[in-house]
């Protein structure tokens, strides 16, 4: 016995370091997959999470730290929904987690939703959420990402607030107000149809021309003339309208320009002056008959001859807020704001000197509390007791000044806002864009003029997921209200990428009335969630070869190790009442156990020595025929069970050459006993040798259980072993030394394979041509 | 003296326990896979099984199955020798029915004590080895 073990007991002790030093390297690789891993959520904008499978936190990134108030010494351990979730909530949670956890029904799971998070200082943050299972050996774990939203939340909010402050504010304007864009009303306001006297529908998208009165028609048009040269139109002007029923009105109009939706639109004031323009023309007539019309007007009316009020009604000293008798000494003078006072003055200057003066104009008053009051003013020439005098009359017209204001304010403020947004604005309807900013014009990769009014069809990955993604939006925004989703959408230059779009209607729960649609480019975040989903699905696999290689291992030696061991016990218990042959076979079994483990051993350590790049390459003149012929003989001994047969094809100008022969032995000898391995049902073994130009070419071909298609790029790394090879025992090394070992030699090694069919190997040296001897 | 069936894959280790059994005076039927085990278990209704875990056609646990299937062989004992030493393996043979789970590499003098134990009503009284 002990002259059978001393014949294998090449595997001295010391020869175990480089097989430590190959488990130590992959321990080593294993730890930097983990480090680049912590690397990446270190560096993550987004919250990262990771939790147990009862929600128990178990990583907790700087920006987590950052965005939610507490550090991850105080968050590990603890329940996410526990930390973050408002009291108000908590129960909803947790019930949702408990189904999850009952039916492995994901309710919320994978799905981005925005959620209200409670900071550690009890401030509530709009943050949005997406939580995923990880599933871990038996259990399950849970990751999330949440990334702080408020921003864009606040923003949103903001263009809805001043939406409906101006539209409460337009619509219940004393005076009509409509919004032109090119000739055609894009909006008026109730007060505006009440003047016209005609229903929403035959104004708002119709020329402005429908109810201009015919005679004004070329005026109105020299008017959009001018707008549009940029010439500067009158503020104020008069013209004539019809109503459909009771025939002509005289208007007066305040037009000015105003920013609408990324283009110019004019914004016109107006109001019914119909019955002044009546009364001015009777005065001309009969100035009697009238004053006790004036007196009773809504207008402030004073009446000047010289430098003298010879007239003012009782309105004039109410609107100007001064009393009748020092009204009609010095007038709204005293009042005029000091800004405007020169003017004022300049005018009844030049009107006495008998010049033309401008004789519609608006000026303020300053109140003796700082406030200021706008007036309007119209100065016309009337006889007054036989002689010329200057007709004014006026109005208060403050609230529509500071509406003006405003609305130039906040459209302008409002349009620079948006457009300076790092996010991407769209207001849609009937998914047509009425309305993009300049960030979301830049991300598509189009002019914001070649979007408005166009359909968003074109910007979809497809004509299909344009048409798919109207039904999940339309329902969300109609009854919850919001809606939001991460999809790719496509540039103008055709390429794809990553938006979190959330969309919210203009009026709640009513998509109809448009959608504020926010984009924000992921394409980074869902590179880097990627690259984190790869980088725990690699390090999974590498735990997963790592435990196959161990419970390999572990398998590998146990089986000689009982082989030696119940053959020890036979010969030493039984040793007297065994047949001699038998005794010989017993000893027999030792030694081939003894020969199994070291040739097992000897891979391990080769690998090792592959891993390391310790493999050495000594060529040296070999016969390959013979070579060949040994090897397919040596397999056949190793698997003796086997019923393949074997047809070794050798060309005639196959002979010597340069190789390592150790190498080729590692080659073929893992190849063909392979092939006769992974062939459990016979067949026939093909083992091809010829030369094909300047290269040696080797064929092994069997009709075995061949490769899975998608496993075949694995096949060459280390503990890799395909899916289907069932109880087929082996150690996931040996094609491993085969490719190494053909580098060595510069050569190239190829696999077809057809599942169920066979496989064949294909290698590739050169010549190895001897140097003439 | 009992009808012992001895399924392992591996000759050397299945010719030791084959030894063994009989120099203790049993008698010894062997299968070198599961498909053959299962046939044999079917055919002679053995007193006693001993089989491996990793074999070709069908593996220990598949046997283990069939056999639990089968009212008729459900109570023989089935003692696992298996080279893999995970104890989740250990736990789900004895959930599945297995009397026994024996790691490889085992001793003689163990298994002896094991069948003293099950075959108590066969055998009366062990020789001393």
């Amino acid at each position: 016995m002990s002259k059978a073990i001393s014949g294998t007991g090449s595997s001295h002790p010391a020869e175990l370091a480089p097989s430590l030093q190959s488990l130590q390297q992959t321990v080593e690789r294993l730890q930097a997959r983990e480090s680049h891993l912590l690397n990446l959520l270190s560096l993550a904008r987004d919250a990262v999470v990771a939790m147990d499978s009862h929600g128990l936190v178990t990583d907790w990134n700087p920006a987590a730290e950052k965005l939610l108030g507490y550090s991850r010494a105080e968050a590990l351990g603890v329940k996410l929904f526990d930390l973050i979730v408002p009291e108000a909530q908590r129960g909803a949670h947790e019930a949702g987690l408990q189904h999850f956890l009952a039916t492995r029904q994901p309710t919320i799971l994978n799905q981005l939703i925005e959620v209200e998070a409670q900071h550690r200082d009890g401030s509530l943050i709009a943050v949005e959420l997406v939580i995923w299972s990880v599933p871990s050996g038996q259990s399950l774990g849970f990751g999330a990402f949440i990334r702080d939203i408020s921003d864009r939340r606040a923003a949103q909010e903001a263009i809805k607030l001043s939406e409906d402050f101006n539209r409460v504010v337009v619509e219940h304007l004393g005076e009509g107000m409509s919004i032109n864009q090119d000739g055609v009303v894009l909006y008026v306001n109730r007060m505006a149809l009440q003047i016209l006297k005609r229903p929403m529908e035959s104004v708002v998208g119709h020329s402005i021309l429908n109810w201009v009165h015919p005679d004004d028609h070329a005026y109105v048009t020299e008017l959009r003339r001018q707008s549009q040269l940029g010439e500067g139109i009158p503020e104020r002007f008069e013209l004539r309208c019809l109503q459909p029923d009771t025939g002509v009105r005289w208007l007066e109009a305040h037009a000015s320009t105003i920013p609408w939706k990324g283009q110019t639109a004019t914004m016109t004031f107006f109001s019914d002056i119909t019955e002044r323009k009546l009364m001015i023309d009777t005065l001309h007539r009969s100035e009697e008959r009238y004053r006790l019309v004036i007196e009773n007007v809504g207008e402030g009316m004073i009446v000047l001859q010289g430098e003298h009020i010879v007239f003012a009604n009782a309105r004039a000293s109410e609107i100007a807020r001064i009393s009748h008798d020092d009204f009609m000494t010095v007038g709204f003078l005293q009042r005029v704001h000091p800004d405007d006072h020169a003017i004022v003055q300049e005018r009844r200057r030049r009107r006495l000197a008998g010049e033309d003066v401008v004789s519609q104009y608006q000026i303020r008053l300053q109140q003796p509390d700082g406030e200021i009051q706008w007036l309007e003013i119209g100065v016309t020439v009337v006889p007054w007791e036989g002689n010329p005098a200057t007709l004014t009359f006026y109005s208060d017209i403050t609230d529509r000044k500071l509406l003006e204001q405003e609305l130039h304010r906040t459209s302008s403020e409002r349009e620079a806002i948006l457009n300076s947004a790092l996010v991407g604005i769209v207001l849609s309807r009937n998914r047509e864009h009425e309305w993009v900013n300049e960030k979301f014009a830049e991300m598509v990769g189009y002019r914001r003029e070649e979007l408005m009014g166009q359909s968003s069809r074109s910007l979809h990955a497809s004509e299909t997921e344009w048409r798919a993604a109207a039904e999940p939006a339309r329902t969300a925004l109609a009854t919850i209200g919001t809606f939001t989703v991460e999809r790719q959408l496509r540039r103008k230059n055709g390429e794809l990428f990553w938006v979190h779009q959330a969309g919210r209607c203009v009026r709640p729960l009513d998509p109809d009335s448009g959608v504020i649609w926010t984009f924000l480019d992921i394409t980074e975040r869902k590179q880097a969630e990627q690259e984190i989903r790869d980088a725990l699905d690699r390090q999974k696999e590498l735990n997963e070869l790592r435990s196959r290689f161990v419970a390999m291992t572990s398998h590998e030696f146990r089986t000689p190790l009982a082989t030696i061991l119940s053959s020890a016990e036979l010969l030493k218990y039984y040793g007297d009442r065994l047949p001699e042959q038998e005794k010989t076979e017993v000893l027999q079994s030792i030694e081939s156990s003894v020969q199994r483990m070291t040739r097992m051993l000897d891979r391990v350590l080769l690998i090792g020595k592959v891993e390391a790049h310790m493999l050495e390459f000594t060529p040296a003149r070999v016969d390959l025929v013979s070579l060949c012929h040994g090897l397919v003989e040596e397999a056949h001994t190793q698997l003796p069970d086997s019923t393949c047969t074997v047809r070794t094809d050798i060309a005639d100008s196959v002979g010597w050459g340069l190789y390592d022969e150790k190498l080729l032995g590692h080659i073929f000898g893992n190849l063909l006993s392979n092939a006769i391995k992974y062939s459990p049902n016979g067949g026939e073994i093909s083992f091809r040798i010829y030369r094909q130009a300047d290269e040696m070419v080797f064929e092994v071909s069997d009709q075995g259980i061949g490769i899975p298609g998608d496993e075949i790029a694995h096949l060459f790394e280390s503990f890799h072993r395909s899916s289907n090879v069932g109880n087929i025992q082996g150690t996931g090394l040996g094609l491993a030394i085969v490719k190494n070992s053909v580098d060595l030699h510069g050569g190239s090694i190829s696999v077809r394979s057809e599942l169920g069919r066979g496989t064949c190997f294909r290698v590739t040296l050169a010549t190895g041509t001897l140097p003439t001897v | 003296m009992a009808h012992i069936l001895v399924i392992d894959d591996e000759a050397p280790i299945r010719e030791n326990l084959v030894r063994f059994l009989a120099l203790e005076g049993h008698q010894v039927l062997q299968a070198v896979d599961g498909r053959l085990g299962l046939e044999a278990i079917r055919t002679h209704k053995p007193d006693f099984i001993f089989c491996d875990v990793m074999m070709p056609h069908l593996d220990g646990f598949e046997v283990l199955a069939a056999t639990q299937a089968d009212p008729a062989l459900r109570g023989i004992p089935f003692v696992f020798l298996s080279a893999s030493a995970e104890p989740e393996k250990l736990e789900a043979a004895l959930q599945q029915g297995a009397t026994g789970y024996v790691t490889k590499p085992f001793n003689l003098a163990n298994l002896r004590q094991l069948l003293a134990t099950q075959l108590a009503h066969l055998i009366h009284q062990p020789p001393a080895l």
